[in-house]
């Protein structure tokens, strides 16, 4: 049981919405320490097979954790465990939007996601929601 | 340079320190802007200390890495002006169709020696 079963989250996470800009693209790359022609670099990623800039794969993620955090007790969105998989880039100047549903049957998992404006999936998989000791370990 | 040969499942490859400043947090707000400031630190930071640590810890690579998952674990978030330790494993490697993908652990502490969390990275390496 990785919950009391008195607790019951929303069936749906807040959905919350970022234009991937340059300027976001750049600051995530300071952030991260990250300056991979492909996201920093026109005229680089332009000639590369991406054919412009794409977006750092974890900053979709991080819209995804701010996601959870806005939709959860802060007592909650402090224990988490977060296992998603990157299906496309994400292009400069795309605006994507991250959310998640309450899996069916389960108290505490969302299958959640981020998609372009295209409506295409760019990440998805799960959250799971846990109390401290409930989490595990990794293998 | 760490290339598919260099990766050895089971090895400890180092590890990399992390401290949450409030500048941090102030920059990390400036692109996820609704995401509430407290004292404590933003769940998602953990993104930025498992990204810095692979990069200073495996390092030189060669260019082209793809992040295919990533996994996190999150335990307690820590308070501002804590120092996250952050081990850096090679979980696994494996040829799938053509590819070689690599799992990477990662394991953050405080001072302390409280958990702050555990992920797992795992990369497409180029050739």
């Amino acid at each position: 049981v990785l919950i009391d079963s008195c607790i019951s989250f929303p069936t749906q996470l807040n959905s919350l919405e970022k234009i991937c800009d340059y300027e976001a693209i750049h600051r995530f790359a300071v952030l991260s320490d990250d300056f991979n022609p492909i996201h920093v670099d026109r005229e680089f990623a332009a000639a590369s097979p991406m054919g412009g800039i794409i977006a750092h794969g974890p900053m979709s993620l991080g819209l995804l954790f701010q996601a959870v955090r806005s939709s959860l007790h802060e007592q909650y969105a402090q224990h988490i465990a977060v296992d998603v998989r990157f299906r496309r880039p994400v292009r400069e100047n795309d605006c994507i939007t991250a959310g998640g549903d309450l899996r069916a049957g389960h108290m505490s998992t969302y299958d959640v996601w981020v998609k372009n404006q295209k409506g295409e999936v760019v990440v998805e998989g799960e959250v799971r929601v846990a109390s401290p000791d409930a989490l595990g370990k990794p293998r | 340079v760490f290339v598919y040969e260099t990766y050895e499942p089971g090895k400890l490859y180092g590890t990399h320190q992390f401290r949450i400043t409030r500048e941090l947090i102030r920059d990390w707000l400036a692109i996820y802007a609704s995401d509430s400031s407290t004292d404590l630190m933003p769940p998602g930071l953990v993104i930025l200390m498992q990204q810095q640590a692979y990069k200073a810890i495996v390092a030189p690579r060669p260019p082209g890495h793809v992040q295919g998952r990533q996994q996190f674990q999150v335990h307690v978030l820590p308070p501002v002006d804590s120092i996250i330790h952050t081990q850096v494993s090679c979980i696994s490697k494996e040829m799938r169709k053509e590819r070689r993908w690599v799992e990477m652990g990662f394991r953050g502490r405080t001072s302390a020696d409280v958990e702050v969390y555990t992920g797992i990275n795992t990369i497409l390496v180029p050739c």
